[in-house]
């Protein structure tokens, strides 16, 4: 099977935090324990929702070192293609779900001589697991934690009282921003910088920290994409005989694993490059929505990433 | 952050300094270099671990320990020296001539 390697486990405890994100606790069915991760590590979901498994990725949240339990938090999005409202109205205490091995594409550079913590809303969790670790370790970190307004501020009152000199908050509400070029200008030699949140703050905070000549190997960001809906489309896959039609609120991926073909896949958000696939013929549009492939890869029109780029056209013939 | 360094010197002047200012947080890649200077090697003797300058010989005898060492091509970073090797270890006293680097 594709993907990280599989854990059976019950839903042993929900938590509502606010309006909008809920905590989802987990244990073993089998008792054992589970792996340790690091922080800013993930784990895909599977949940059966009638026909359709739905795999989603979250970060991990708990400490990395317990082994006891993992747990997610999950913001409701009640535009998306239904994997978090799923979660937010079906599940419940006691059922019974599938999660992955953690695989983590945000993790911290442990060579840094400080950390810099950038979240918006949703973006806190992997910080969450990566401040446990710090704290640990005895490690140097500081957070700027973005949030729309009080009541939506996820975790803000557990951080603020755990680490009252560590952590900023900042509300919008209250036209409260980080002022980042000056928190960046002021950073020691040795400073790694970390953004999770929505793209718009991403593109923000890389490009004020790329005009101050901050190196590459020092900013590291995470920003999972969420397949979008689109237009239906058929693709064929060359190695594995068959014709596809992909639906139109499901991705290119799903569609190839729900016809039973096992395809590779890690993050399912565009990031982690596992799932990349040659086109074999392509006469349309792609529409390549990834992280992963180079622009003149994109352009060459003979690679896709199917966890979250689709086609729009007449034929695409995919080695797969 | 966002501090560039240009280092220029003997081989063994950048390999230290850059291995100081990696300690200190800059990633390589903001450092640049240039060589300048004598090209003898920065040697450290793998056995006695103690470190002989402007080694133009191989193989050379090391300066702590007097041990006849083979330079090799094997850099450490982190030492920012070259490795040398006992040559004659297996056979005593069986040294081959020593020949210029660099010539």
């Amino acid at each position: 099977m594709s993907g990280a390697e599989k854990i059976n486990v019950k839903v042993t405890n929900i938590v509502k935090l606010n309006d909008l994100v809920t905590r989802f606790e987990f244990k073993r069915t089998d008792g054992g324990l589970f792996p340790t991760f690091s922080g800013g590590a993930h784990t895909v979901i599977e949940l059966k929702d009638g026909d359709l498994t739905r795999r989603n990725p979250y970060s991990l949240m708990s400490d990395p070192m317990d082994q006891d339990g993992y747990s997610i938090s999950v913001r409701r999005d009640d535009e998306g293609r239904g994997g978090s409202l799923f979660l937010h109205n079906n599940i419940k205490i006691g059922d019974d779900v599938v999660l992955s091995h953690p695989v983590n594409l945000f993790s911290l550079d442990l060579r840094a001589k400080k950390h810099l913590m950038i979240a918006g809303g949703i973006g806190i969790t992997p910080f969450l697991a990566q401040i446990k670790q710090l704290d640990r370790s005895h490690g140097n970190w500081e957070l700027h934690y973005s949030v729309r307004n009080q009541s939506l501020g996820t975790y803000v009152d557990d951080l603020k009282t755990m680490h009252p000199n560590d952590v900023n908050i900042y509300y919008d509400d209250e036209k409260n921003f980080i002022d980042i070029v000056n928190l960046l200008d002021g950073q020691p030699l040795g400073t790694h910088l970390y953004i999770c949140g929505p793209k718009g703050m991403i593109d923000w905070v890389v490009g004020e920290a790329s005009n101050l000549g901050w190196p590459v190997e020092a900013i590291h960001y995470e920003e999972f994409l969420a397949p979008q809906p689109g237009k239906p489309f058929q693709v064929k896959l060359s190695a594995s005989d068959k014709v596809v039609n992909v639906g139109e609120s499901e991705s290119l991926l799903e569609a190839i694993e729900r016809e039973g073909v096992d395809a590779p896949y890690l993050c399912r958000g565009g990031a982690c490059g596992q799932c990349e696939t040659s086109v074999i013929e392509a006469d349309g549009e792609f529409i390549h929505r990834d992280h992963w492939l180079e622009d003149e890869d994109k352009i060459s029109g003979k690679k896709i990433m199917p966890c979250v780029s689709r086609f729009d056209g007449k034929t695409l013939v995919l080695d797969r | 952050m966002g501090l560039q360094v240009c280092l220029t010197g003997t081989e063994g002047l950048i390999g230290q300094a850059l291995r100081d200012a990696i300690a200190a947080g800059i990633p390589h890649t903001s450092i640049q270099t240039e060589h300048r200077g004598a090209l003898g090697r920065r040697m450290q003797c793998v056995h006695c671990k103690g470190i002989t300058e402007d080694v133009i010989l191989d193989p050379f005898v090391c300066s702590h320990c007097g041990l006849n060492l083979f330079v090799r091509d094997h850099y450490s970073r982190r030492l920012a020296a070259f490795q040398g090797v006992c040559i004659d270890a297996e056979d005593p006293g069986n040294i081959p001539e020593s020949v210029e680097l660099y010539k």
